[in-house]
């Protein structure tokens, strides 16, 4: 039987016979993200592949209808291939918004986007963040509103590597954690659903004022250096996804974005002084 | 929901009579996205829904969708007159003649099958004699055979009528090198000498078919092939091609089937364009064809034909549908090669198949590693 | 503020006169000059075939440039 996934702006229904998969879901996405919904965007499908497959080194399958982009991955990381295949099928279809690799929080209506290359610590921030009263819009992928430039929530669970998982755990054991995706090349993975009150604000979008391109350090200090506007964009534009596809408006939306927004390169160590930072001189 | 919405003859009906879609729930399009995504059709229908002005009255959800593919198939229309343009270009002097095929030369030439047309890769014919030279030349500007194994290698260039796909480097644009119109190992092939009289050249010097030229090959793909996988969408684009066009056009089509040996193919286009879309040829040239053409009785060679000319989506297609698109293939293969040829050919796709069928479609595919999914969302992607 | 160069190209000068970005419509290719410290950045997007759009671009740069200098001294 399909699940539905409403999972604003945009819904999915699912169908998987992977009990890990479902387990994970009722265990990360609030009860209202499963109620029927009058019309489904995208039919997803994660299942188990072949038929000795089943036997030894189990695999899992992500499919979009009838399209397969993924090879398939190990059984335990089936969960976490949905997230990603989630993000893939947003990403290769949709062409309403600019999509940006980026997390993206807002506190009182204001956003900041934080573009970042895996290892960045963008993850560690984004948990730090949304378990300190800052709006969780979205952790993997910033959709920014083509006619308005205003950036609209995807709320969905935060994706965690490695020591990143160890710190979370630490700093938020109450917190809803899926099972652990193990990868021998990367390490391991994890998804952590935000707090509930993110999700509550799943409809309110945010103006860009704050672009943070992140750094993880060692050693105790914070240092920023501001970018110009050109400099912001030749980075913004690296980190956007369907930028090309969409043309010339992909091109202006990128530039009226960092136009309005305040841009800074940020090696941090210590998430509080960020956190400091960002209230008091971008807000 | 009920397959009927969803079928060969009420997806037609929705494009040629496009106010039906004002009546179609929000359920049913559902499914009929997926199957116009599926079919490479949702594009064509969202310039259709558009230019009649009843897009805009579709819920807001629903339009989006038609939305998303008319951004990316006029996206696709941008790179494929610009790769167009730098092979013209790139390869004048290298090559005699350089012809563009299919849909790409739909969008080059801006015809009426143009309209949300999307394709999967670039094809050009050059004539034989120069295959060499200009894969060659390709190859020096930055583009490659992807890996391929030593069987569709001796394949592509023992039998067919082009070389292997290449891929441009940087782009990733796949071309398609063709020598002739059908594979040299059918015994069909076309006096590319005579195919070139029917050219056409447009801006940059980019050249294409003729309008009836174009009708005759996508005639001749369409009904001298073995896969229908995208049969819908050619049948769309024929009816594209022919709809509205005077007896000139038709003349022109009838010579040109006659010079290069398919004449069949091309009656069989018509029949079952005036079966499915009800196209309706000017009075003066319907005398110029077999009256048989335009029986209204479905022989079961016609329903077999018809049935691979449906959408191929699970939820468009029956039983019936599965057998056709089988027979089809069988007639395709054996049309395109003897008889000795297709047991070896078909013997060797049939034991990688049957491995894959069992012990997965991935049985010779590591198993991936997340890092590169991550790479792959990534990266930059148009 | 973005205007056209020619009939593909869009330039837009950043208001913090910290450079330059164009964007050719033709072929996807986006080009951020940062005027501040006199480097070209290029990102190649899409398609660009054996011609370097640098040839094409700093011309184009050149244009531009004296053109900012002359608004921007008025």
């Amino acid at each position: 039987m399909p699940l539905s996934l409403s999972l604003a702006p945009f819904s999915f229904k699912l169908s998987t016979n992977i009990p890990l998969v479902n387990s994970n879901l009722e265990k990360l996405y609030p009860s209202y993200c499963f109620e029927e919904q009058a019309f489904t965007d995208y039919f997803l499908q994660v299942h188990n592949s072949g038929l000795i497959r089943q036997l030894f080194r189990k695999q899992a399958r992500f499919l979009c209808d009838l399209r397969e982009p993924f090879k398939p991955l190990d059984y335990s990381q089936a969960f976490a291939m949905l997230e990603w295949g989630m993000n893939w099928t947003v990403a290769s279809h949709e062409m309403s918004f600019l999509l940006v690799h980026s997390a993206v929080l807002a506190k009182d209506g204001k956003a900041i986007l934080f573009p970042a290359p895996p290892g960045s610590g963008k993850s560690t921030i984004t948990t730090h963040l949304a378990f300190n009263g800052w709006q969780l819009l979205s952790d993997e992928m910033a959709l920014i509103n083509l006619k308005t430039g205003r950036c609209h929530p995807f709320v969905r669970p935060i994706c965690l590597k490695n020591n990143s998982i160890k710190l979370a755990k630490k700093w938020f054991p109450h917190a809803s954690f899926s099972s652990i995706a193990i990868d021998t090349h990367k390490g391991d993975v994890i998804h952590v659903s935000p707090p509930i009150s993110c999700c509550d604000m799943r409809f309110e979008d945010a103006e860009i004022v704050g672009i943070i391109y992140p750094q993880y350090t060692a050693g105790n200090i914070l240092e920023i250096e501001a970018l110009d506007n050109s400099n912001s964009f030749m980075q913004l534009s690296n980190n956007a996804f369907n930028f090309t596809a969409l043309g010339k408006i992909g091109f202006d939306t990128i530039v009226k974005t960092v136009e309005k927004a305040k841009s800074f390169r940020v090696w941090h160590n210590n998430l509080i002084d960020l956190q400091d930072f960002i209230e008091e001189e971008i807000l | 929901m009920s397959r009927s919405l969803l079928s060969q003859k009420s997806i037609i009906q929705l494009y040629t009579e496009p106010q039906l879609a004002t009546s179609v729930s929000l359920r049913q399009w559902e499914s009929l996205i997926l199957v116009m995504r599926s079919e490479q059709l949702l594009a064509r229908f969202g310039y259709r829904f558009r230019d009649v002005g009843v897009l805009a009255t579709l819920e807001k959800c629903v339009q989006r969708h038609f939305e998303n593919a008319i951004t990316l198939a006029e996206h696709q229309h941008t790179q494929i007159r610009y790769e167009a343009e730098k092979l013209s270009t790139y390869l004048k002097g290298k090559t005699k003649k350089l012809v563009f095929l299919k849909g790409g030369a739909y969008v080059l030439s801006n015809c009426s099958a143009s309209i949300g047309r999307t394709c999967g890769d670039v094809d050009v014919i050059v004539e034989k004699s120069d295959i060499t030279a200009v894969e060659k030349a390709l190859i020096l500007a930055g583009w490659y055979h992807k890996d391929i194994n030593d069987y569709d290698d001796q394949y592509y260039r023992k039998w067919a009528h082009e070389i292997p796909p290449l891929t441009h480097g940087v782009r990733g644009t796949v071309l398609d090198l063709h020598h002739n119109l059908v594979p040299i190992i059918s015994g069909r092939m076309v006096d590319t000498e005579i195919l070139f009289r029917y050219t056409k050249t447009h801006s940059h010097g980019i050249e294409t078919l003729t309008e009836p030229a174009m009708f005759v090959h996508s005639s001749i793909h369409l009904f001298f092939n073995e896969d229908f996988k995208y049969a819908y969408r050619d049948f769309f684009d024929l009816y594209l091609l022919s709809k509205g066009k005077s007896s000139e056009f038709w003349i022109e089509v009838i010579n040109i089937s006659k010079a290069l040996n398919f004449k069949s193919e091309v009656e069989r286009a018509i029949r079952y364009l005036s079966l499915c879309f009800e196209l309706k040829l000017p009075s003066e040239t319907i005398s110029l064809f077999d009256k048989k053409l335009f029986v209204f009785e479905l022989s079961f060679k016609d329903k077999v034909f018809i049935s691979g000319l449906s959408p191929k989506h699970y939820l468009s297609t029956d039983f019936f549908g599965i057998i056709s698109a089988w027979l089809l293939m069988l007639r395709g293969h054996f049309l395109k090669m003897p008889l000795p040829i297709l047991f070896y050919h078909l013997t060797v796709k049939s034991v990688r198949a049957i491995l894959e069928s069992v012990l997965g479609k991935h049985i010779f595919t590591k198993v991936e590693n997340s890092k590169s999914i991550q790479n792959n969302l990534t990266s930059k992607r148009d | 503020m973005c205007y056209v160069l020619r009939d593909e190209v869009f330039v837009h000068p950043f208001s913090d006169n910290s450079g330059i970005a164009l964007y050719n419509s033709r072929n996807f290719e986006v080009v951020c000059v940062s005027l501040n410290i006199h480097c070209f950045m290029k990102l190649l997007r899409g398609t660009t075939f054996n011609d370097s759009p640098l040839n094409h671009t700093s011309k184009v740069i050149s244009e531009l440039a004296a053109k900012e200098m002359i608004e921007r001294s008025r």
